[in-house]
Parts: structure tokens; C-alpha cells; sequence
């Protein structure tokens, strides 16, 4: 589904500024995209001049470089590594506080509340979007009750979208449905596309607000920016970066057939190759926006009477993460890549009915030794046609 | 409401015991040594009800500043004054629990997962089959399907391996069930000289096929089976070669466990989330699954 971009307005910078302002006033605490350190990272935000002016990635197997956009545009760069997941899904979170005076005494637990202010969370890629909803599957529709540490910061986070306009090389997400224009993850409050018209001006923005929190704050700031109508020829600009952007996307999965061929793949030497190279670093289910797994860690303070219990990411590369007694029951590295990738591109499909992959391309370029998840993706898929 | 300043009746507006991420204390009131390093913990609830539990269900138990562990419950649904947990002293955590002394506080939340389903049983020829500690997650099935109260199987086998004589586990209880008509075959893998071992030696599975065969003409077996992995990769294998159907056998699993709710990832095995989706299968659902190397 397409998002009705007639439905909204025109603005310039400022007009980003104002949206921002209203979201701070409104008491959100607003986080956007902003280069440092080389790369795109989430930073607080206050004004659109915050936003990475200018600045594009180039990305491939293993490389993520900040380049010129040669323009004034703020989102002319696709995905950078940090991706929102540790907003909504902290590295490293206390859940409660268990206490006890002795070993006989009673234990009294505390469990701690949420963060003190709703995020907002501005300039989200397609792909991310997407990934925040596979998050929401995983974690809100839980088994027994949602996760509370993502749950108390997914409920009242606003989301605001950019579309894509300049892919990396390294984006599959027309394979996974997930962008390079919103699709149908519409789980977000605002939607924006940026059409840059000459590369020494100011871009402008087509906004369209999505949910009824969306039209809402977009009532109480358009009279202060003047936001002009979108005519037919803004409409037509929209539609056209649609389809180039996603034209310029040349990376591509069978997904419908990856879960299948990953079953057939399961014995392990089928991942020699990919187990020579990989060092089981984790990089990739760090950047990965859809990795949620964690471990609950308790600790104590010296005497032993109070105790904080953290949830802390935790990468299936790890070797104790699969430990039984007294062994692990993934010791080779294969057999990690194995349940990487299977569970991503495979069996996430048998436990949530979706991908757990949408494509954003995070896990090559932030790979350390370079390698390429589509490439190895795609040549389980092809040896299984040869068989 | 600020959740750390919640009422200690009640976590963030939920009834204490219906959540189940928070750990619930818990007092040791009995502890039974089973073996060299396996104990079995008796625990009551500080200030709350008992929860009720199905045969094979677990909990998160565990001790403030070590950690927790899943383990199923032990003693029999009808028992509405404690809850039974047979552990081995392994890791960390084992070991704290290992070392509880009556009195002491422990914290429990569950019941969690899938249990066995006993109903399949009724009116058919149920067969245990349990392997060194395997036999813990059997112990409320067996009370069950003995006592005839809520299902009645027509005969009811209990096959229980161990390495050696000194690894069997509740032998006194599984002597009163002998006793009382319970067929009860024990084997173990090896013995000693000295050892007084008037049963099997061999392997469990090698008691399947005589069970099956001698009490039933046609197959009409219902097989809950728990054990290590490869233990329970030959018993599914040797039902089936007894004419058992995959659909009649259930196993219970076991995977690394951190939250056991489905939110850390921990407990995959393949498609399956052994906390949501387990700890019972059946053979029919579980394919290859175990056979698959580290998986």
C-alpha cells in the first residue's frame, strides 16, 4: 500500500525544524540521524540542521563510508550501523532490583519503571520501520505477556519515516517487501519524502501524516511553518523516486524460497566455507534491527543482599549462548552462522509467520572479514535448485 | 504508578505470581539427597498460593546473586502443600541450589511450557521411558497415570536407564509402585563387581521392544520419553521399529533458558522455542531435529 501523498503538505527545512519543536514540546525526547565519527549514528535532535546536511554512505561487503551527497540533502544516505534498536530494546537494561537480608530471610523484588519520557523517533528508514514491526511480533506478541522493557518504550514511541532515495549497494529490501518507500508496515505516525530539485538548494519535504497521532501534531505545527499544497508535479517526483530508487536497488533474494532451502541445508558441512571465514564476532546481530536476543544477568552488590538483574544483548555467535550442563550445544562456528542465518531467513518464518531479515544490508557492510549475507543466502537457495 | 514503589502485593497493577518474569520467593522446607550430586528441593510459597501445574511443566528457580534455571517439577499435581524440584549440581546455579539448607529462600516462577498429554493414554498401554535424570519430568506423569484419577491406562511401563546402579534416581519410591503392581523395568549401561544389580544391564531402549511386545498383541502405546538427546534419538527410534506411531511418542527438551517467555532466544531448537512451543513434543512434530548436529 501505497501512502496518499496528496494528503499532506510542503515544506522546507524549517518546516523539519517546526515538526521537531513540536515533538520536543509535546514531551517527547526526539532522536534523529547525525554523522559522527564516520558514520550515520541516532543522536538527539533539535533542528533539522542537526540532520547529516550533504552526506551519503557508500557500503559494500565489509566497508561503510561516509561520502558527499554532493546536494543539500539530509537523508541522501541509506542505513548507518546503529540502526534504533537500542532505543527501543537497550544493550543493557536493569528490569529489577532483587533483594534479600539472608539466605532465609524473604527475597523482595522491584521492578523498575519505565524511561521517564516517550521517544520520538525521526528520520527512520523504510527497512527500519519494518524491522520495529518484526520487533513488535517478536516481543509485544509474546507467548505470555509483552517484553516490558520494549514494550514500555515501543507503546508511546512516535515514528516518523523518510522514504529512501539513494540506496547503498549493499540494500535488499525489494526482495523482503520492506522498502524503499514505506509499504505495508504502516505502523508509524508521519511519513516523509525528500525531493532535492537542484544540488545548491534546500531541499523540500512532502509530509503526510499516517496515524491520528500523526494528523494531531501535524495540526498544531503546520500554521507556524507554512506549509505550502502538494501539487501534481510534487506528487508525480515522489512516484518517480519510488520506482528509481527501487530500480537502483540490484541485490535480490528468493526469499519465498529461502526458508525451504535452509531446511535442506542442515547439515553442517554445507557451511564450511562460510565457517572458514567467519570470526564469530557478533558484529552482525549487533547491527541486525531485528536481533532481539538477550541474557538476564544478576549483579550483585559485595555483600550479596541486593541484587540487579539486567537484560543484556546477547549474539547467537557467542559460544556459551547455547549452553546445556556442561556443554554447548552449537561448539563450532558453523554451526553458529547456521542458526544465524536459518533463523533469520528460515525458521523465524515456523515461530512468527515473517522474514526475520528485511534487507537493510547491515550485517555485510559492518561484517569484519566481508562477508556477504545475500551472497551466502543465495547460494544455499541456488544448490538446492541444482540438486 | 511508579512500578518500584508498587504495593509488594502486586507488580505494576498484576497480582505477585501472575507474571511471569518476576521471580516469586519461595522457602526450602524439605530436601532429599537422590544420588551422589543430585538433590531434590521441597519449596513453599512465602505468602501466596501454590500455583497448579500439568505433568512436565517447569520452573525458573533460583537463588538471589547466582542466577536460575529451568527445572520441571517433580512431585505430583494432587500435592497441594509444595512443590518438588530434582536437580543435578552442574553449574553455577545448580550448585547454589544443591547447597540450600531447609529454611533457606529460594525464588520460583512458572509454571511454564507445554505439558505431556496423559489424556492420550486412557484406556491404552502408556510406556515411560526415562534416562538418568530424564526420570524427573516423568515423576508427575507416572503419580498420574498410577493413581488412575484422572486418566486410566489399560497397562502402564515404567523403563528407567542409568549409567550405573548409584545413578538411579527415586528407587524407593519406584520400589513401592513395583509393589503395587506398576510394571517397573530398570537397566543401567555398566556395573561393577560389587555392584547388587538384580535388573537389566543394557541400554534402556533395549527394554522397549520386550515391554511393548509382551503386554500388547496389537500396539497401542502411548510413550512419554525424557532423557539426554542421543538417549531419547534411539528410544524414539526404537518405538518406532515397535510399530509405535511418531504421533503416540512425547518427549520433553531441553535448550539453554534465560527468560522462558519467549523473548530472549535462547531455547531455539530449529522452528521450535522450547519455552513457548515445548518442553513436549511429539515425535511427529520434532522430525529430525535432535538428530541434526548441534543444533
Amino acid at each position: 500500500m501505497v501512502s496518499n501523498v496528496a494528503s499532506g503538505f510542503v515544506v522546507g527545512p524549517p518546516g523539519l525544524t517546526g515538526i521537531i519543536d513540536e515533538l520536543s514540546r509535546s514531551g517527547y525526547d526526539v532522536w534523529g540521524p547525525a554523522a559522527r565519527d564516520g558514520a550515520i549514528v541516532s543522536r538527539r535532535i533539535e533542528t533539522a540542521d542537526d540532520l547529516p546536511i550533504g552526506v551519503g554512505v557508500e557500503q559494500a561487503p565489509g566497508s561503510s563510508r561516509l561520502v558527499s551527497a554532493g546536494d543539500r540533502s539530509r537523508f541522501g544516505w541509506a542505513v548507518g550501523p546503529q540502526t534504533w534498536k537500542p532505543l527501543l530494546h537497550p544493550a543493557s537494561v536493569v528490569t529489577m532490583e532483587l533483594s534479600q537480608a539472608g539466605r532465609d530471610q524473604p527475597v523482595v523484588v522491584s521492578v523498575r519503571g519505565r524511561p521517564p519520557r516517550p521517544l520520538a523517533l525521526f528520520g527512520l528508514r523504510p527497512c527500519d520501520l519494518a524491522a520495529i514491526d518484526t520487533l513488535d511480533h517478536a516481543l509485544v506478541d509474546a507467548p505470555t505477556t509483552p517484553e516490558p522493557t520494549y514494550r514500555a518504550r515501543r507503546d508511546d514511541a512516535f515514528l516518523v519515516v523518510v522514504n529512501c532515495a539513494v540506496p547503498a549497494a549493499t540494500c535488499a529490501c525489494t526482495s523482503f517487501g520492506t522498502g524503499p518507500h514505506v509499504t505495508d508496515h504502516r505502523i508509524h505516525d508521519i511519513e516523509i519524502t525528500e525531493l532535492v530539485e537542484d544540488s545548491s538548494g534546500d531541499p523540500h519535504y512532502v509530509i503526510m501524516p499516517i496515524s491520528e497521532r500523526g494528523v494531531e501534531l501535524l495540526g498544531r505545527v503546520d500554521s507556524r511553518v507554512a506549509g505550502t499544497e502538494v501539487s501534481d508535479g510534487d506528487v508525480a517526483a515522489v512516484l518517480t523516486q519510488r520506482l528509481t530508487a527501487a530500480a537502483a536497488i540490484e541485490r535480490g533474494l528468493p526469499a519465498d524460497r529461502l526458508p525451504a532451502a535452509l531446511h535442506e541445508h542442515a547439515s553442517l558441512e554445507r557451511w564450511d566455507d562460510v565457517a572458514e571465514r567467519c570470526v564469530a564476532c557478533g558484529n552482525c546481530t549487533a547491527v541486525c534491527p531485528t536481533c532481539f536476543c538477550t541474557i538476564i544477568d544478576d549483579v550483585g552488590d559485595l555483600a550479596g543482599t541486593t541484587v540487579e538483574r539486567y537484560r543484556v544483548w546477547e549474539s547467537c555467535f557467542a559460544l556459551e549462548f547455547s549452553r546445556l550442563g556442561d556443554r554447548n550445544v552449537r561448539s563450532s562456528v558453523g554451526a553458529r552462522y547456521r542458526q544465524w542465518m536459518t533463523h533469520k531467513l528460515g525458521t523465524w518464518h515456523d515461530q512468527f509467520g515473517e522474514s526475520g531479515c528485511v534487507g537493510c544490508g547491515r550485517c555485510t557492510a559492518w561484517c569484519p572479514v566481508g562477508i556477504d549475507f545475500v551472497e551466502v543466502a543465495q547460494a544455499m537457495a541456488d544448490a538446492l535448485e541444482e540438486r | 504508578m511508579s512500578l518500584a514503589t508498587a504495593p509488594a502485593s502486586t507488580v505494576g497493577g498484576v497480582a505477585l505470581g501472575a507474571v511471569p518474569d518476576v521471580p516469586m520467593p519461595y522457602r526450602v522446607v524439605g530436601r532429599r539427597d537422590e544420588t551422589v550430586d543430585v538433590v531434590t528441593l521441597r519449596v513453599e510459597p512465602l505468602g501466596m498460593p501454590l500455583f497448579d501445574f500439568r505433568p512436565a511443566q517447569f520452573s525458573m528457580i533460583g537463588v538471589v546473586g547466582v542466577g536460575e534455571v529451568p527445572i520441571s517439577i517433580s512431585s505430583g499435581c494432587d500435592d497441594h502443600e509444595a512443590h518438588e524440584y530434582t536437580l543435578r549440581r552442574a553449574g553455577a546455579v545448580t550448585n547454589a541450589l544443591w547447597s540450600r539448607r531447609i529454611g533457606d529462600v529460594v525464588t520460583v516462577r512458572g509454571p511454564i511450557g507445554r505439558s505431556w498429554d496423559l489424556e492420550r493414554a486412557d484406556g491404552r498401554h502408556a510406556v515411560i521411558v526415562a534416562g538418568g535424570i530424564g526420570i524427573a519430568p516423568l515423576r508427575a506423569a507416572i503419580i498420574e497415570l498410577a493413581s488412575g484419577s484422572t486418566v486410566a491406562p489399560r497397562r502402564l511401563s515404567v523403563l528407567v536407564g542409568a549409567t550405573t546402579p548409584a545413578e538411579h534416581l527415586y528407587t524407593g519410591w519406584l520400589g513401592e509402585l513395583a509393589d503395587s503392581g506398576v510394571e517397573i523395568l530398570r537397566a543401567v549401561d555398566l556395573v561393577d563387581d560389587g555392584d547388587d544389580w538384580p535388573h537389566s544391564v543394557g541400554f534402556v531402549t533395549e527394554l522397549i521392544a520386550p515391554a511393548v511386545a509382551e503386554w500388547t498383541g496389537t500396539v497401542d502405546v502411548a510413550a512419554y520419553v525424557c532423557g539426554p538427546d542421543p538417549m531419547m534419538v534411539a528410544t524414539i527410534g526404537a518405538l518406532q521399529r515397535a510399530r509405535v506411531a511418531a504421533d503416540d511418542i512425547e518427549v520433553t527438551l531441553e535448550r539453554n533458558m534465560q527468560c522462558a517467555n519467549g523473548w530472549c532466544g535462547h531455547c531455539q531448537l530449529g522452528p521450535l522455542l522450547v519455552c513457548r512451543d515445548g518442553p513436549v513434543a511429539t515425535a511427529a512434530e520434532l522430525g529430525d531435529l535432535l538428530e541434526r548436529s548441534e543444533l
